[in-house]
């Protein structure tokens, strides 16, 4: 039968009638595979949905805090900053609001200018800013349980196991204290939040791509092209200032760490990370005039936000010493536990013990760089969750390797059982973390006043 | 839209954009600073508007070439090359950095109306977008492959209408 163009697709297609035999079809493992990441993507996306609409409203974490931060704008009760949010919104939209006496547009504005973007286009869809705050909040956070999965997939090269620990993070995303904390705000945060994994997913599938063998072309593939990663790293560090923490990344990680067999060598590494570099610093360079030159020189710096200003100023007041650290590294370690919840830090450091090489170099010089970052700048537990992709990644390493010493216990031949006690500890595990999660939905606000201090 | 564009929309939107500051420069200023910057915010909307709108009229002009309509003589069709691969490299293999940039701008041209009375505010809305639409596309058609890339374009200039053409307004609290 000669069926050609999109017609012989369908027959093709009927023939295999159902989803079930189109499953059969494939290997088996890639079926289950298959079978499992749409199970599990639906079961995050219903938890994303569900767990965001608990807290609309009167469910609103920094309304629950009992903070002077919340006022009730048109019926919606919202944290104030808000306008912040606005402001660039309005500099995009080209709304005159903007060059208002009463719109102070300040140089963190200027950087953080890409939440705005979605508000003010989704904003013509939904018809309302907070609607349109909300819709982003969601695919940011689905976007952010995706991008982990696949990071986790990336980093451990075992296919079953990378699925199971990529499933097990995309689960602690979505029960995440950190966007659970600002939905239902006009926020940046979110945004932040899938920035963090998804910038990191394209440095990893560039690596990926990166010709090994100097006969190969670059460029073959966009997305190993250094400037498109510039451009990655610059929209990411639009969102909260996590340009310099993914520049450390890709020095330490991807250049000198990384010693593959078959790998580029070390002058190639340094030359393609020195094009990311500067594309990325002539990127920002060239947002900070138009930016300044469209607004007429009226963003003032912000001393609260700024964090070159925080950091500069700091310096400036404080000469860095081994007390003023060791007092700020208090606080991180103070603050990781509610940042995070227990079970997930209790596992941290058995799950870089777990993680190949590699992945658990990738963990730690993350971790690294915004720890080192909070230690400049502040250390609110809504900067160190920047850390999540990371700490995640451990933890759910650390649980599956329980499971599978758990299922070594049982003897070759009962593979439904073994497959039980696989997924036995994330179960708890899962079960423990959503407990502490969703706390303030069953009236648990330790949870709230932390993540929005009074 | 494979062939290289050359430095002419660059040189042209530098014309602009020199010409508009002057222009700007020679009205009376309110600044009470060290530097008045209207003469370059009207220089970079002028630059920039000059630049999409050269680059819009050489991407229509290639596309019109390219075209299989009004039907042409045979003579003017280039051969299939010997290798088996179709002879539109950019459709075959994907757009390479500088073509994606290119088209990303042209998407966002469809915001244009959005700034009829500001085209310095395109500058700053087009610098975004056509970042964003470049990094998207790079991710996104690998994914939909050879077939159904293209319509990435298609989708980004359905969703970027309504904004362009301020077909809704977007209701935000009450600032107080």
């Amino acid at each position: 039968m000669l069926i050609q163009g999109p017609f012989r697709g369908a027959v093709l297609w009927s023939r295999q009638a159902t989803l079930g035999s189109w499953l059969r079809s494939r290997s088996t493992v890639q079926a289950r595979l298959d079978a499992g990441k749409v199970a599990v993507g639906a079961a995050v996306a219903a938890l994303i949905v569900l767990g965001g609409m608990a807290r609309l409203g009167d469910g609103l974490w920094a309304l629950r805090a009992g903070g002077g931060g919340v006022r009730v704008f048109d019926g919606i009760p919202m944290a104030w900053e808000w306008i912040d949010v606005a402001t660039t919104t309005w500099l995009f939209d080209g709304d005159p609001r903007w060059t208002s006496d009463r719109v102070i547009i300040r140089t963190d504005h200027l950087i953080r200018f890409v939440p705005g973007i979605p508000i003010a286009l989704l904003g013509v869809w939904t018809g309302h800013a907070w609607r349109a705050s909300i819709l982003a909040t969601w695919l940011c956070w689905f976007a952010a349980a995706a991008a982990t999965y696949a990071l986790c997939r990336a980093l451990v090269p075992a296919t079953a196991r990378g699925h199971r620990i990529g499933c097990i993070a995309a689960f602690l995303v979505a029960l995440s204290p950190g966007f659970a904390a600002y939905v239902g705000n006009i926020e940046v945060r979110p945004f932040a939040y899938a920035a963090a994994p998804l910038a990191l997913l394209a440095l990893e599938r560039a690596r990926a791509l990166r010709p090994a063998s100097p006969g190969i072309p670059p460029g073959t593939d966009l997305r190993q092209h250094p400037y498109l990663l510039a451009a990655v790293l610059f929209l990411a560090n639009g969102t909260l200032e996590l340009g310099p923490p993914l520049l450390v990344m890709l020095w330490l990680t991807y250049v000198l760490l990384d010693g593959r067999a078959g790998s580029p060598p070390l002058a190639g590494r340094v030359r393609w990370a020195a094009q990311v570099t500067l594309g990325y610093v002539a990127l920002a360079a060239g947002w900070w005039a138009i930016g300044h030159v469209a607004t007429l020189g009226r963003a003032s710096v912000s001393e609260q936000n700024d964090a070159w200003y925080r950091i500069f100023d700091a310096m400036a007041r404080e000469r860095p010493g081994w007390s003023a650290l060791s007092a700020r590294l208090w606080n991180v370690q103070q603050n990781a536990i509610p940042t995070f919840t227990l079970p997930v830090v209790a596992l941290l450091v058995p799950g870089i013990l777990v993680l190949p090489r590699r992945a658990a170099v990738w963990a730690v010089v993350w971790i690294g760089a915004i720890v080192a970052a909070i230690l400049l700048t502040r250390h609110w537990p809504r900067n160190l969750y920047l850390a999540y992709p990371a700490v995640y990644l451990a933890a759910a390493a650390a649980i599956d390797r329980a499971g599978a010493l758990l299922a070594t216990c049982l003897p070759a031949g009962a593979p439904r059982m073994r497959a039980v006690l696989l997924w036995l500890p994330a179960s708890g595990f899962l079960y423990l973390v959503g407990r502490i999660a969703l706390g303030d939905l069953a009236g648990d606000l330790s949870l709230v006043q932390v993540w929005w201090p009074q | 839209m494979t062939r290289p564009l050359g430095f002419r929309p660059w040189l042209a939107a530098l014309a602009a954009g020199v010409a508009a500051a002057a222009l700007a420069a020679q009205q009376p200023t309110t600044s009470n600073g060290w530097l008045d910057l209207a003469p370059l915010r009207a220089g970079l909307g002028a630059g920039w508007l000059a630049f999409v709108v050269l680059l819009g009229a050489q991407g229509a002009g290639q596309l019109w070439r390219a075209a299989p309509w009004p039907p042409r003589s045979q003579g003017r069709r280039v051969p299939a090359p010997s290798d088996g691969t179709h002879c539109a490299p950019a459709t075959a293999q994907g757009l390479t950095w500088p073509e994606t940039l290119r088209r990303a701008a042209l998407v966002s041209a469809v915001t244009l109306p959005r700034f009829a009375g500001d085209p310095a505010g395109y500058a700053v809305a087009s610098l975004w977008l056509v970042l964003a639409l470049a990094c998207g596309y790079a991710y996104v058609a690998p994914v939909l492959g050879p077939r159904y890339r293209n319509a990435y374009w298609l989708v980004a200039v359905l969703f970027l209408l309504p904004w362009g053409l301020r077909l809704t307004t977007v209701h935000w609290p009450a600032f107080e």
